[in-house]
């Protein structure tokens, strides 16, 4: 018999009991539909996940926030080990130079942290300023959604962060915050631009507020740009050259302890002599390849710094990730195997009805082969069926999932953009594996109808 | 069609050696010492004891006998539907007790063909699907079978009632669309269960004639199951069965000559 003839009269059988044939095939629409929804709101989580996490800083990028042997100065929740290097490590240029010299690693930005205020008439800001090494970045992929990036021979320019942008107030008023995103996370415009506004700096991170006392050097710099949104560190600082910062800072420190000194004074100073060693606070190591961010960032550890990623908080993430997808997608098998018992119950129920029919087709020499494969193509057919009905229905609902998580409908249900995600390889697994288990289901009423005698099937009457 | 009889020879020689024997000269179907017991709880109930039988080619032999006289046993057992508890069953040289149901089922598509009481006519199909059904089977294109089934239809007198289905059509009518398939492969052998059952007087003188005819005309060997004198009478031979066992064998005319010597023929051809 040939393929074409079988599944011509599969498809005959399959159309002449159409209510049995569309309820077992609803059954595995909704099978279907029950995985590849479960599986694509797990696939969404997991995406909207990745999503946050990258914006805290890109994926290659990693955080040397000090020596495991020294001072731990960073907030990291990097892994430490005991250095047992002989040499005592500081976050200085030797530093710098070792790390660069690790496989995979395009490059080291230095960063020393100091706190200002930037004062936008009667708002001010207060946070941190970034020295850092303006060479190097390029590397790291800044974007400005206002403005330019920093050349090497900008020294008294800086570049704000986008969140900085938003976060000026006035101490005296009440103060009036602006979201820097809209409900579905997109940025805002910013509330001024910095490049064309004049703002003031200075290290005094008190004025103008009640303790504030005397009138601070403020510092001749101007902003050339802001960064685009994101929530990494540099977003709430502004960045400038690594020797800008320093000279202004001394300069700052001269005035401060020539005409004032009081306690407070004195005690940043003696931190600095503590700190005289590490002359940076933050190294950002950028690595070629998110696959080799794990073995570089074991390397900087067995060097005896701690150091932390967002590849740390991801790979968490994607742990948990899996254990939600298997409870989703477990939910969404049970609905699956009733679907096949439907599939194998109705087969059955076929192969009883049509006993006399198949009896016939074996007197009249039809081979066993072929009986085994009408079934099963029927059973796989109804496989097919269902899960290209169900397929195009998961679509409709994820898409319907995502319009409501997105107008907020869901409340807060939806941590990034999209609570539903259907990536390629579910279609594929959403129309095979529903048509295999037809097929796995099809097994063994399909045995049934090849072990039916011939004479029996046709004396029944 | 001719391609499709080498074919067959040449499948029927690949079939397992054993089941081959020596085929003599004239008999198609040869029966020797068959017995069928069925057991029905710890009874033993002979439904064929001591059966000795052949048949020769172009014969149309009759087994008559009442109900439970064992006559649709003998014909299941020759078409390989039921197994023999003992003896040989030999078509074409071919031993039928021994096949598998796999060889069985490539051994019936090629050799047999058959009618039964009930028609047993697929009753989702057409006349004309119901027809071709045995060329599906056989892999046949489409355009082949169709050409062919249509010709048998009209052989039997069915030519506007093609895409008919079975509940359209008289008792007649549906035997008839049985018959085409039983010939539509042009089997050696055509078994015949009761034929006329379930058709009046004048349907069965009708189907009757029309059978006869195209076993002449097909050289084939027909072997008719009836408890009817009358279907009796349109045979060359006729088995009385009784009990299970085979009481009287009369001969009702000789075979033409002619049918021998186109017999031989084939023989020699093959």
């Amino acid at each position: 018999m040939k393929k074409i003839d079988i599944l011509h009269m599969a498809l005959r059988n399959f159309g002449r009991r159409k209510a049995r044939s569309f309820l077992t095939v609803l059954g595995v629409v909704v099978g279907t539909m029950s995985v590849v929804v479960m599986i694509s709101i797990g696939q969404g989580l997991n995406e909207s996940y990745k999503e946050q996490i990258e914006s805290w800083g890109s994926l290659t990028q990693i955080q040397v926030s000090g020596t495991s042997t020294g001072t731990d100065i960073g907030a990291g929740t990097g892994t430490s080990s005991g250095g047992t290097q002989g040499d005592q490590l500081y976050m200085d240029d030797n530093s710098v130079a070792s790390l660069s010299q690790i496989p995979n690693v395009l490059g080291v930005m230095p960063v020393k942290n100091e706190s200002v205020s930037l004062i936008k008439g009667k708002e001010i800001w207060t946070g941190n300023v970034m020295g850092i090494d303006l060479s190097k970045m390029a590397l790291f992929g800044f974007k400005t959604t206002k403005g330019r990036l920093l050349e090497p021979t900008d020294k008294d320019s800086y570049v704000m962060g986008y969140m900085t942008a938003f976060s000026f107030y006035d101490p005296k008023g009440n103060g009036e915050w602006i979201n820097p995103t809209d409900d579905q996370g997109n940025p805002v415009p910013l509330p001024f631009d910095p490049t064309t506004t004049k703002l003031k700096m200075t290290f005094d991170t008190s004025y103008g507020y009640e303790m504030s006392v005397g009138k601070p050097k403020m510092s001749k710099v101007n902003c050339v740009g802001v960064l685009k949104m994101a929530s990494d560190d540099f977003s709430y600082s502004i960045l400038m050259d690594y020797n800008t910062v320093e000279t202004l800072k001394k300069d700052y420190d001269k005035t401060q302890t020539s005409t004032d000194t009081n306690g407070s004074t004195t005690g940043s100073t003696s931190g600095r002599q503590e700190k005289s060693k590490n002359k940076y606070d933050i190294f950002y190591v950028k690595v070629d390849d998110v696959n080799n961010v794990s073995t570089v960032q074991s390397a900087i550890t067995d060097m005896g710094f701690s150091c932390w990623s967002a590849m740390d908080v991801l790979n968490q993430v994607k742990e948990q990730m899996k254990i939600i997808q298997f409870v989703l997608g477990g939910i969404g098998a049970i609905a699956f195997f009733v679907a096949a018992i439907g599939i194998s119950n109705t087969m059955v129920m076929s192969i009883y009805e049509r006993t006399r029919e198949i009896g016939i087709m074996k007197v009249l020499g039809c081979h066993l082969k072929d009986i085994m494969n009408l079934f099963l193509m029927e059973a796989a057919l109804i496989g097919l069926l269902g899960g290209l009905v169900g397929l195009g229905l998961s679509e409709g609902l994820s898409y319907l999932l995502n319009f409501l998580s997105s107008s907020g409908a869901l409340g807060g249900m939806s941590i990034g953009s999209k609570l539903s995600v259907i990536p390629f390889w579910l279609i594929i697994c959403g129309i095979v594996f529903p048509t295999f288990m037809g097929l796995i289901s099809g097994l063994y009423p399909a045995w049934r109808a090849t072990r039916l005698s011939a004479l029996d099937a046709i004396k029944n009457e | 069609m001719n391609i499709c009889i080498l074919l067959k020879i040449m499948r029927e020689g690949s079939i397992n050696s054993r089941i081959m024997t020596k085929e003599k000269n004239s008999a198609i179907i040869q029966i020797e010492n068959l017995r069928k017991v069925y057991r029905i709880s710890s009874e033993k109930i002979y439904a064929l004891n001591k059966i000795d039988l052949s048949v020769n080619r172009g014969e149309i032999c009759c087994l008559l006998g009442t109900s439970g006289s064992g006559k649709s046993t003998l014909l299941n057992l020759m078409a390989g539907l039921e197994k023999p508890t003992r003896g040989t069953i030999n078509i074409k040289g071919a031993r039928i007790d021994l096949m598998s149901e796999k060889q069985l089922a490539q051994f019936r598509q090629k050799n047999f063909g058959f009618v039964f009481q009930s028609y047993n006519l697929l009753s989702a199909l057409t006349a004309l699907e119901n027809v071709t059904m045995p060329l599906v089977f056989c892999g046949l294109d489409v355009k082949k079978r169709q050409k062919e089934a249509k010709k048998m239809l009209e052989q039997v007198g069915l030519k506007n009632r093609m895409n008919h289905r079975p509940t359209q059509m008289s008792g007649g009518q549906q035997q008839r669309v049985a018959i085409a398939r039983a010939f539509v492969m042009h089997p050696p052998v055509i078994f015949a269960d009761e034929p006329t059952g379930n058709l009046d007087s004048r349907t069965t003188i009708e189907v009757m004639e029309m059978m006869v005819n195209l076993v002449h005309k097909n050289r084939s060997t027909l072997v008719v199951v009836t408890h009817d004198l009358e279907i009796a009478s349109y045979c060359d031979r006729i088995i009385h069965l009784r009990d299970g066992l085979i009481v009287n064998e009369e001969l009702k005319h000789a075979i033409p000559a002619a049918y021998e010597k186109a017999n031989s023929m084939i023989i020699a051809g093959n």
